[in-house]
């Protein structure tokens, strides 16, 4: 799932115009719900932290909050259209594509990002996500073991480990685990390090960055 | 469930004789454990079981897994033992860390059948704390009158060699020895215990026992209703009552199989619409109270499992789960401190308190009774902040009185969070107390009100 991490309330605070008058929090009750980060509880938490902030600076600013199942497609945001109508700025805790989403639908409302972004990753405990992929468009976890060499080597090595790897961890930081000692340990138990051993050519990355803005479409939707 | 067998009593790893009707399932063979007290759904992958056992009860009653201290000594807590002839006997015990109590216990009971056995027989007793309890103050006395030499060693004053010599040294003694090397072996939990934390959804406690700080509150109880720790799956303590520990968890088996009520009268309910199957409620309830309605596909609260602690509530990040009471409608004046007290540690030592000195300690207060503080909401807190000026004292427990297990810890991150962003947005951040008590402290609480009156209300 995506996974985002709420902004500092202060930066929040600053992003919004001095002279804010109305506000819309929107919560997304998808991912970021999951990330603890974008959900209902998030939303009316900040939205009674903002309220206290204006109140105690004297500022006259009415808060409301929406908390929507999706802010990534249209018909969920029918339900908003009120509320949006009803408020000059609107802060959105969904992540990145919800924010543009939003905006995509309302033109002509500020619509500022309340979460960061911040990969696709796994829930390893409680409230704490890893991450696990780099939506690199070409999945090659079969040839690793099933541990992504993009995603989970620091330094996205196909033909890893670097000498950096010590006892396991990375040397980019000591709180990482080397992507590479995971592919080898799991490749050991399944008996497939022999596969390891094989040279792999460069990625093709044309099916990420490289290739521009991504989009695609289901052929059973399209005809040609 | 129609059709699979049902038993009033699972044991999980080794069995004790009872009356129950009873079955004994191995740790290794089980694989899930559903459902709630008086309807427990086992799955097991085991050849001499079936797949799924319904069970009213259950107890974990796991063996220790025993580490040698030294290598090649004999394990004190193995009854077959050779003595050297004409070599002294040792018995070592708190080598390099003090030992549970009832390895002092099994140490003078072995060094007295030596004695008893071989009348002239040297043997040596090195401990660095002798713990009395039951018997062993006569035991330790008659072991010295049988001539046991006991030596007390500080940590740095003895050391064993690898041919197992022990050299001890302290300001007026010096001493080599060699012999029957008898030492006590350090208990640690077996491999089985995270799994089945996982399995029975119980939160880990120290080194990897399921026993977390409040033993002395619920002996035996695990985080679950209906799921009881015994021996290795309890922690080292476990071993010194084992009896009482033991009699005392049966009573609580056959009075559970006379029937169980709900925790309390509230109700709390998943609204299907709005949970997310996100597993936050799941993962943070402290007594395995929260399973997933395959019918419903959402969370749903056990109703007889739940011990009313309401974490689940204020964790749930899509506000799914809801309760037919609000604690904080409680608040209708606003001009006075409002204190958030747990009905299991600040309220009974205020009761405590007002009958000792005739005096309510909470007097002048606001009060709003929570069954656990994990029912605080950031969002809540913020507002009561907003609503008036005063300030808003949280008191909940120590960790070992805290009946809900991770609820005072709980608590204590959401007061972090708040004053964390109370001060990014330049707010007073010390109008958020949070203090943790005992049901004993009766005093410190009723002084440190008395005290707080003063130095803030006035």
């Amino acid at each position: 799932m995506i996974v985002g991490k709420l902004k500092e309330v202060n930066e929040i605070k600053d992003s919004l115009p001095a002279d804010l008058e109305s506000l819309l929090i929107v919560g997304c009750g998808s991912c970021v719900s999951v990330s603890l980060a974008g959900g209902e509880r998030e939303a009316e938490s900040l939205k009674n932290l903002l309220d206290f902030y204006y109140q105690t600076n004297n500022q006259e600013v009415a808060i409301e909050t929406e908390t929507i199942k999706r802010q990534c497609d249209d018909e969920f945001l029918d339900e908003l259209e009120l509320a949006m109508a009803r408020n000059q700025i609107v802060l959105s805790l969904a992540c990145g594509v919800g924010v543009q989403h939003l905006a995509i639908k309302y033109p002509d409302k500020i619509v500022l990002p309340g979460l960061d972004t911040t990969f696709y990753g796994r829930t390893s405990a409680i409230g704490e996500w890893e991450e696990m992929c780099h939506g690199c468009g070409k999945c090659i976890l079969d040839q690793f073991a099933g541990v992504c060499p993009v995603a989970r080597c620091s330094k996205s090595l196909l033909n890893g480990p670097c000498g950096g790897s010590q006892d396991g961890i990375c040397e980019v930081d000591d709180s990482i685990e080397c992507g590479w000692q995971k592919i080898y340990d799991r490749a050991e138990k399944l008996g497939q390090l022999e596969s390891l051993l094989d040279f792999e050519s460069p990625k093709d990355w044309s099916t990420h960055k490289d290739g521009g803005v991504r989009s695609h479409k289901d052929p059973e939707f399209f005809q040609e | 469930m129609a059709g699979i067998p049902e038993y009033e009593l699972a044991w999980i790893g080794d069995k004790v004789e009872t009356n129950f009707n009873d079955i004994q399932i191995s740790a290794e063979d089980l694989v899930a454990c559903q459902g709630e007290i008086g309807d427990f759904i086992l799955t097991c992958n085991d050849q001499s079981n079936p797949d799924k056992i319904k069970v009213d009860n259950i107890i974990i009653n796991l063996p220790y897994q025993e580490e040698a201290v030294i290598d090649g000594g004999v394990s004190l807590l193995d009854h077959n033992y050779n003595l050297e002839a004409d070599r002294p006997a040792i018995i070592l015990q708190d080598y390099p860390d003090l030992s549970a109590a009832f390895i002092s216990r099994e140490g003078l009971k072995r060094s007295l059948e030596i004695k008893n056995d071989y009348p002239d027989k040297e043997v040596y007793y090195f401990y660095q704390g002798m713990r009395f309890l039951e018997d062993n103050d006569r035991l330790y006395e008659e072991a010295r009158k049988a001539g046991v030499v006991f030596l007390k060693f500080d940590i740095g004053q003895l050391t064993v060699s690898e041919d197992l010599k022990i050299k001890y040294k302290r300001e007026d003694l010096e001493l080599e020895l060699t012999g029957t090397m008898m030492a006590a072996p350090e208990l640690k939990a077996t491999n089985e215990t995270k799994r089945l934390a996982k399995i029975f959804n119980l939160a880990e406690g120290y080194q990897d026992y399921l026993q977390l700080d409040n033993i002395y509150l619920q002996p035996t109880l695990s985080g679950r209703r209906g799921v009881y720790l015994l021996r290795g799956s309890r922690g080292p303590t476990a071993l010194t009552y084992f009896k009482e520990e033991l009699d005392f968890t049966l009573k609580e088996v056959a009075r559970n199989l006379t029937g169980v009520e709900e925790i309390d009268s509230y109700e709390r309910t998943v609204d299907d619409q709005k949970c997310i199957l996100c597993y936050t409620c799941y993962r943070v309830c402290p007594h395995g109270a929260i399973q997933r309605d395959a019918e419903l596909n959402s969370m749903k609260v056990m109703n007889l499992a739940c011990q009313g602690c309401n974490l689940c509530i204020s964790r749930c990040p899509t506000s799914a789960i809801e309760i037919d009471y609000d604690y904080f409608q409680q608040k209708d004046s606003f001009d006075e401190t409002t204190l958030i007290i747990c009905e299991n540690s600040a309220e009974i030592a205020a009761e405590k308190y007002d009958s000792m000195t005739g005096e309510d300690p909470l007097s002048g207060f606001q009060e709003i009774v929570v069954p656990c503080v994990s029912t605080v909401e950031r969002k809540k807190v913020i507002k009561l902040l907003a609503e008036d000026s005063t300030d808003i004292m949280i008191l909940g427990c120590v960790a070992e009185a805290c009946k809900h297990l991770t609820g005072h810890d709980r608590c204590q991150q959401v007061v972090d969070r708040i004053k964390e962003d109370l001060e990014k947005l330049d707010l007073n951040q010390d109008r958020v107390h949070y203090k943790r008590l005992s049901p004993r402290m009766a005093k410190d609480l009723g002084g440190f009100l008395a005290d707080w009156k003063e130095a803030v209300i006035q």
